[in-house]
């Protein structure tokens, strides 16, 4: 999930259906959000294992999937998915054998860097799958 | 612990000290300034944590 502008039901503009930058609407906090954010893109996790994460919870929260990345994942890039995926599901159903399988590709400050990247990636989807203007017909 | 935290820490995200200082920023920053009443926060920190049954 990215801080990208988006069409919203907030009575901001006088177009609803014209993107909106919401998170600039912030009293205080958009900078350190916006710092935060590029923190967790620079950080030690490779780009492409962190845009599936963000992909996974964006398709579980907002029930929208972008189109499949074009290689196949590798077994680290499915090992963090699914710790994406069982994070946004149920955080306390993480298994032993969940984290095992991480720590066999990913260093402890990889993980620290994985776990903050997931948190910040489920929050900015749910603040955009609550916030955004619903689609034409859908219920 | 399931990831131990580095020799001096106490969790697993003082193995990333910038990128957690980056986080507690922007938590303070929104518990201590914006739009919002202090109690209204709480009391949507608290339901929250209930949901996801967190003990903090």
């Amino acid at each position: 999930m990215t801080l990208d502008a988006f069409a919203t039901w907030l009575p901001v503009g006088p177009d609803p259906a014209e993107p909106v930058d919401v998170f600039a609407l912030l009293p205080a906090g958009e900078e350190q959000l916006r710092h935060l954010l590029r923190s967790v893109w620079n950080a030690d996790v490779d780009r492409a294992t962190l845009e599936r994460c963000r992909d996974r919870i964006d398709a579980l929260i907002t029930g929208t999937a972008r189109p499949p990345a074009r290689d196949r994942p590798t077994t680290a890039q499915r090992a963090a998915a699914d710790f994406a995926e069982q994070f946004v599901l149920d955080p306390h159903g993480c298994t032993d054998e969940q984290m095992h399988a991480l720590q066999d590709h990913f260093t402890p400050p990889q993980l620290a860097t994985l776990t903050t990247a997931i948190a910040v990636f489920d929050a900015l989807a749910r603040v955009r799958a609550v916030l955004a203007r619903p689609q034409e017909g859908s219920a | 612990m399931r990831i131990e935290p580095p020799a001096g820490g106490q969790s697993v995200f003082d193995h990333q000290p910038d990128l957690f200082a980056s986080f507690n920023t922007l938590y303070g920053t929104l518990w201590t300034l914006g739009a919002l009443e202090q109690p209204v926060k709480e009391t949507a920190r608290i339901r929250n944590a209930r949901l996801v049954d967190c003990g903090l």
